[in-house]
Order: C-alpha cells, then structure tokens, then sequence
C-alpha cells in the first residue's frame, strides 16, 4: 500500500501557478527530501498536504485514504505533522506547555472531563506533562521547560516546533527548511535529531534549501522549480542530473 | 510551584473569600448595593474572558446575552407566572440556543469579522429588544419577583441575594479555573496564539470557538436571568453596545485571558465610580479612556502588566 | 407613486452619507487592516462643528469645509498618537483602540454639550425645487449631489494620483510597497486625512436633515462597518455602491416594512451573509495571515 501520494497536485492562485501536476511519493518510513529555488512550491506542496491550501486540481492519497478535501485538523489526526519554514509557536505559553498542547491528538477529555475530574481526565492530566517532557528531552529542550516559548534562542524554537508537531505521534513528520537560520553545529545537532526521528518509524519529507544537507541525509530526493517535479532520484542521480545543475544555475 | 506555596496561596484566597463574606456587616448599605452590581459586572467578565480571553476573540456583545437572559427570565415570570427559579433556568437555557445559533456562522469568519458580527448582533438585539414594545415593555421592563425562598432563606432582601452572587461567582471561578488548566483551556489559548498553528495539532478551532461562544453567552444569559430578580425591573440598555463595551473594557483593563484579571478589572471600573460618586455620564467616557489608555501601554491589562514586571507577584494571580 | 419617488429620493440622499462613510472606512482598512470605529465620532463632531460655528454667523456651507478641515487634523492626530503606536501590535488592539477613541469623544461630547438634540439650521433646508408634482427640498439635493461628487471625486483621486496609487498598492501589499521605496507613513497619514475629511463631510451634509446629539454617529458608522463586509473590505466601488444600495433598502423599508426596525436591516442582512460567506461578500477564501 502506498503511503503518502499525490497525483496531479495542483493549485493556482489566478494566473498564478503555484503548484502544477505534482505526483509525490513517500513511503513509510524513508526520509525524501524536497529542493527547489525559492518560489519552486515547496511550501505550496506543505500546504496543500496538511489542508491549509485547497487544491485547484489533483488527489492526495494518505494510508489508503483521500485527504484532498480534508480540513486542517483532520488531516493531522490522520497522522500528518508539519512544521513551518517562519517559526511559528504558541509564543506566550512555555516550552512544555508548547509540547502539551500538542499531545491534543492523542488525548480525548472534553469540557465534560475538564470540569468534572473524570478518570480519564485525571490520568491525562497526570501523564501529559510527564510524555511532553520525555518529548522534550528527547529534542533536547528539557532545560527549558518553564520558559516563555518566546525567550528561548532562534534554534531552540526551530527545535520545539519540531517537538509540538512529534507530540502529535504522526505517522509522517514534514519538515519546512528546519535548518533555516541556525549555525552549522546546530544544523548538524538537528539533523542528528532527524536521523533519530527516522529509527523509531516516522517517514520523513523534508524542504532543504541547502543541497549538502539534503544529500546527506536523503534517501530519495524531489526537484522541484516552478511548482513542477523536474527531477527524482538517490542523491547520487541528482548531484548528476543536467536538468537539475540548470536549474540551480540558471537562477544565480 | 511548591505545594507548600500553593496551600499558602489557597489560605490567602479563603482570607478573601472570608472578607466577602464579611462585607455586609462593614459596608454601608449604598456600598452593598454597589458592591452586589459590581459582581455582576464580576460574573460578565469570567463569562466574557472563556471566548475574549482565553479563545483571543473580541465579542462585543455580551451585554446582549446578559440582556437576553434578564428578559427572557423576567418576562417568563411577568406574562406567565412562571416563578423565578424555572424561569432563570428556562431562560438560560434559551439564551444558550441564541448564543450558539449566532455563533455557527461566527465561528467561520476570519480576521475582523467575528467582533463585527458580534458588534452588528448585540445592535440587532437591543433595537428589537426597544422597539418590540408589546412583548418587552419598551424602555423597561417592570413587576419582575423575586425568586422563591429555598428552605427557610428568601431572596427578597439585597443581602441575602448578595450571598447568592458570592456562591455563583465561586461557580464561574471554578468553571473557568477547570477549563483553563484542561486539554480544553490548551486548545483555546492555542487558538488564540496561532489558530493555524492549533490546527495542526488537530483542534478544530471552530468547535472549540463555538464551545467557548456558547458557554460565555449561556454564563451570561444566567447572570442576566440573577439580575432580572435582583433588580425587579430591567430595560433595555443592558443589552445596548454601551454596556457591551463596558463589559469588554473592564476584562480588558483588568487582564483578559486571566481569571484573576476578570475579577479585578470589573470591580475596580465598577467600584471606583461608585464610591467616588462618579456621575454615570462621565463613567463611559473613563471607562473608553482607561480601555484606549491600557491598550496602548499595558496591553495585558493590570495582571498581564504586573505578571510581566514581577513573576513573584504573578504567581498570586492566576 | 409620489411616495415611492420620495422614497427613493431619500433613499439616495442616505446612501451618498453612507458611501462616503463607507469609503471612509474601507479606506482605513485597506492601509492599516484595523476597522476604525472613531470615524463615526468625526462624523458626529462634524455636525456640532456646523452648529455652533453657524451660531457665530459663518454660512452653512462654509462650516461644512470647516468641518472637514478640523476633522481630517484630528484623524491625523489619532493616527499618530494611537493607531501607529498599535499597528506593531495584533490586529485587534487597533480595533480595540478605535472603540475606545470612539467611546471617549461620544462621551466626551455628552459630557460637554449635553444629550440634546440640535438642530443645524441650514438655509437649503426650506428651499425646495418643484420638478413635476415633486417637491424635492434643496438640502437634499446639496447632500446627494454632494456626497455623490465627493464620494466619485475621491475615488478619482485614488485612482489617479500619485499619492492615491500610493495608498492602494499599500492596501494591496504592504511589504512588497515597502520595498518599492514607498513611505508607509506619509500613505497612512493622507489616509487617515481623507477618512476624516470624507466621515467630516458626511456628518456636516447630514447634519440639518437629522438633528445633532452625541450618539447620532454610532448607527452610521456601524452601518458603514456592514457596507465594507458586504462590499469586500478593501474594495471603494463596493463601498460606495453598498452605501447606497443600504441607503435605499432602508428607506424603502422603512416606508414599507417598518419604521422602527430599519437600523436592523443592515446588521441583519451582515449576520445573514456572514452565515452564508464568512469571508464577506467579496473577500477571498484563503487564510489571511
């Protein structure tokens, strides 16, 4: 059974094309990365996996199910998670509160639970704190639980975007340029992270700006420029690909 | 926090608590009085704080939900004989339909358009509420009980009605506080951070907005039912964008998104007037000055601001 | 048949005060994205500027210019001393402040001038033009006549004028204005001055056909609010065009339907849409961020 794949993805913004044709493929448990210019439509691909864009044209298929027209959320409780190329956090709360709130998925009390301690309740509310601080160690942020997400460094936001969306237990983790705006050794650090991420069983789609990066740590990787797929291969194929050396070139 | 901190913390509120509970023996009774409106105005903010405060959506019409609820339990009981506690039940019930019927197509609009519509709603509200003069009396509504006893209390005096307000304030504080520190108070201060953001981590942001919608109007709706048998007589004003705005402003200026904020905000702007004999004429204009004044250099409001200077001190308002 | 003609005439008439509100508020919108609340105050000093300045012997329509000369400084003066400050912040705080502009100079005027109704004296209001067996009074005529012409008027100017195209691509796209060497605040300073000129304009022109009090901008403004939702926030032709058609609806409803309910029709017809278009009329379905 395939597991994630898009046929004909397509979006257009009116003459805009942001996104033409696209047919991706991820299977379960591999890391593919995506590169492209700017403005090739990697975002664009993000967006319209995860429902924030509804498709112009095209299919998204996910474990056997058509997500297409799926809202948002419903899409995550599928098993998809994302993060976001402009760090995007929950800013006034702190870092584990951060973490908690992505537990959302996996948890069920509603207004019922919350106002009478229910079983259920009680036990969530016992055990998120303790799985929203493994998460968070395990992303290495534990020394910064109790802290304002907005007053932790560049890179340890970039980090805990990536915690809340592995809180939601998905199944595929979709990674929007996670190295953007840190330092080599963090880079490094995070990728390391990836790596982690991959052994215990969540696919990876990954957005790269930087190639090396990208080939490093891909086992298959999508080209894409002008919101078409021009290349698809090991790294090996790509770093050789003619169509896509003039692509990189033809912009600088 | 420590837990020895917390019972420490909990001794203080009971102190509180107590000095309420103490209050009419110390005040005068044109205090009282003051003081039983001003936890009504208490009552609107912990309501107002679910959907303003914690959900981040401004609604200016809530005094059209706390009107809702005064007439349609006032007007239960004066043209059906209905006696008080059917009706304040009854007309909470209907004041929580209208609030979630409003609040479908609310929840759906973006940007500015939720605190249009609710701006446009609570207009809607107060001009039938006037102009429908059969039904509602017109500029007022009048002859409303009291409600009935229960045992050997009755509710006819303002004393014993304050006693009553104490216990349903305690209601909202814990219904607010259970909410807050829930799954369901994360997923609405997710929607307020970022909605996009809470989105993907599978809340549906519009259940939730609903849900905090409608419990706000139907917390609302029952403390205008209180009113309608507190004051005998109500009109149409408490569901005018005047009082919405009163409302909206002490949450502001209190602290909106903090439960001790809905409690301060609303009885320092109600209470300070009051006891200065402030005419009512110049009160909206200090209530907007405050609102404009707080809004440009405190935006959290009074608890946000002293939480942001001092955590010491921010851990006694939650 | 008189009756509908009169109808309709006054329909127009309320429809050019409406427009030019209308457009004043989506004027705002456009450059700052905050909806402002406080223009319905301009437009209720406007009028009192026209009253008390004609107690002093200056002819009604120069107390209209006048009008519009203090009203658009003032909304410059609000934009610099508090939607600026608040446009770093989120969204609604601009909101928010523009509520509490609008609460404090309706209060204020309460407070100084007392809750009673004026009434502006214009000499165009016992004129009247007899066209067939219709009697239009002349301050109708000057209010629809100049409304319209002012409302038309500035749209040309937006449309044609350096400063004008200016403004819209702010509107359109701030940043990618920014970055053609735009001054963002000269834009939302002669934004702020044409909003108050145009809510200044209609609250003078309106001024002798309803009488003056503290609380007469709250109605229009809330209305103007409708007309831009209806119309798509950022578009003047829609605001124009839905001033008028409101202006109207509810007159024609009001001689039909019911008198005492016809503020309701616009905020009923808004709720209606928005349960329909939750993104307004024109707005876009994409996530705004």
């Amino acid at each position: 059974m395939t597991f994630l794949t898009t046929r004909s993805l397509s979006k257009h913004f009116g003459g805009v094309i942001a996104a033409d044709e696209l047919d991706i493929q991820v299977d379960q448990g591999e890391i593919v990365s995506v590169i492209g210019p700017n403005g090739s439509g990697k975002s664009t691909l993000f967006n319209l996996i995860t429902g924030i864009y509804k498709p112009s044209k095209g299919s998204i298929v996910f474990r056997g199910e058509d997500i297409t027209r799926r809202k948002t959320y419903e899409i995550i409780n599928r098993g998809i998670a994302r993060t976001f190329q402009a760090t995007r956090l929950f800013s006034q709360i702190t870092v584990l509160e951060n973490v908690m709130t992505g537990f959302h998925r996996r948890t069920g009390t509603g207004v019922l639970g919350a106002l009478i301690k229910t079983g259920m309740s009680r036990r969530e509310e016992r055990e998120t704190p303790q799985r929203a601080l493994e998460v968070l160690e395990f992303m290495r942020l534990g020394h910064t639980k109790d802290r304002p997400a907005a007053s932790i460094s560049g890179a340890e936001q970039r980090r805990l975007m990536i915690a809340i969306a592995l809180a939601t237990n998905p199944h595929i983790l979709l990674l929007d340029e996670p190295t953007a705006g840190v330092s080599a050794e963090e880079a490094k650090e995070l990728l390391e992270l990836i790596s982690e991420i991959q052994k215990r069983g969540i696919a990876i789609l990954l957005i790269e700006h930087n190639m090396k990066v990208a080939m490093g740590i891909s086992e298959r990787m999508i080209v894409l420029n002008f919101g078409k797929k021009i290349a698809e291969g090991t790294p090996q194929e790509i770093a050789q690909n003619e169509v896509v050396i003039e692509a990189y070139l033809g912009r600088d | 926090m420590d837990k020895q901190w917390m019972w420490y913390r909990r001794g203080v509120y009971l102190a509180l608590l107590l000095l309420f509970i103490l209050m009419p023996l110390m005040l005068k009774r044109y205090h009282m009085t003051a003081l039983g409106t001003g936890l009504f105005y208490v009552l609107l903010g912990l309501s107002l704080n679910l959907i303003t405060g914690f959900a981040g959506r401004i609604s200016i019409c809530h005094g059209a939900f706390f009107g809702i609820g005064a007439y349609a339990c006032g007007l239960l009981i004066v043209k059906t004989g209905m006696h008080f506690w059917p009706a304040l039940f009854l007309g909470t019930v209907i004041t929580g339909i209208i609030t979630f019927l409003v609040g479908i197509p609310f929840v759906r609009t973006k940007g500015p358009y939720f605190a249009i519509g609710t701006l446009c709603f609570g207009a809607i509200v107060s001009l039938i509420i006037l102009n429908w003069v059969s039904l509602t009396g017109g500029i007022s509504l009048r002859g409303i009980s009291s409600p009935a006893g229960i045992g050997s209390l009755t509710f006819r005096t303002m004393g014993t009605y304050y006693y009553l307000l104490l216990v349903v304030v305690l209601l909202y504080i814990f219904v607010s506080h259970r909410l807050f520190h829930s799954r369901v108070g994360r997923a609405l201060i997710a929607i307020r951070e970022d909605e996009v953001l809470a989105e993907c981590t599978a809340v549906n942001a519009r259940n939730y907005k609903l849900m905090a919608f409608t419990v706000a109007g139907l917390l609302a709706g029952f403390a205008g039912g209180l009113y309608a048998g507190y004051m005998r007589a109500i009109d149409p004003g408490l569901a005018g964008i005047g009082h919405s705005f009163t409302i909206l402003a002490m949450l502001i200026v209190g602290g909106s998104g903090t439960i001790s904020g809905a409690i301060i905000g609303p009885l320092i702007l109600w209470l300070l007037p009051e006891f200065l004999m402030v005419a009512a004429d110049f009160r909206l204009l200090i209530y907007g000055g405050f609102l404009l004044l707080v809004i440009i250099f405190m935006p959290q409001g009074i608890t946000g601001q002293l939480r942001m200077i001092s955590p010491a001190i921010g851990r006694w308002l939650p | 048949m008189e009756e509908l003609v009169q109808q309709i005439a006054n329909g127009l008439v309320l429809g050019s005060t409406y427009a030019l509100l209308a457009f004043a508020v989506a004027l705002i919108f456009g450059v700052m994205y905050v909806p402002n609340f406080a223009l319905g105050s301009l437009y209720m000093l406007a009028a009192y500027v026209s009253f008390y300045t004609m107690d002093w012997g200056v002819h009604y329509l120069f107390t209209i210019i006048l009008g519009i000369v203090i009203m658009a400084v003032l909304a410059i003066i609000m934009e610099l001393l508090v939607f600026r400050p608040l446009a770093t912040g989120p969204h609604a705080s601009g909101f928010i402040g523009a509520l509490g502009l609008f609460v404090i100079l309706e209060n204020a005027a309460f407070v100084g001038v007392g809750p009673e109704y004026r009434a502006i004296r214009s000499p165009y209001v016992d004129m009247a033009l007899e066209i067939g067996t219709i009697k239009l009074t002349v301050q109708l005529l000057l209010v629809f006549l100049a409304g319209t012409g002012l409302a038309i008027g500035a749209y040309f100017w937006l449309l044609k004028t350096k400063m004008g195209k200016q403004i819209r691509a702010v509107s359109q796209n701030k940043e990618a204005a920014t970055l053609i060497g735009i001054d963002i605040n000269w834009v939302n300073f002669t934004a702020f001055a044409a909003s108050g000129l145009l809510a200044a304009a209609a609250g003078g022109l309106v001024g002798p056909l309803a009488l003056a009090n503290p609380a007469m901008g709250m109605m229009p403004i809330t209305k103007a609010f409708v007309v831009v939702v209806l119309g798509g926030m950022g578009s003047i032709p829609g605001a124009i065009m839905g001033g008028f058609i409101l202006g109207l609806v509810e007159s024609l409803g009001a001689g039909y339907i019911s008198s005492a309910y016809k503020d309701c029709f616009a905020f009923g017809v808004l709720v209606l849409v928005l349960m329909i278009k939750p993104t307004g009329l024109l707005g876009t379905t994409e996530l705004r961020e």
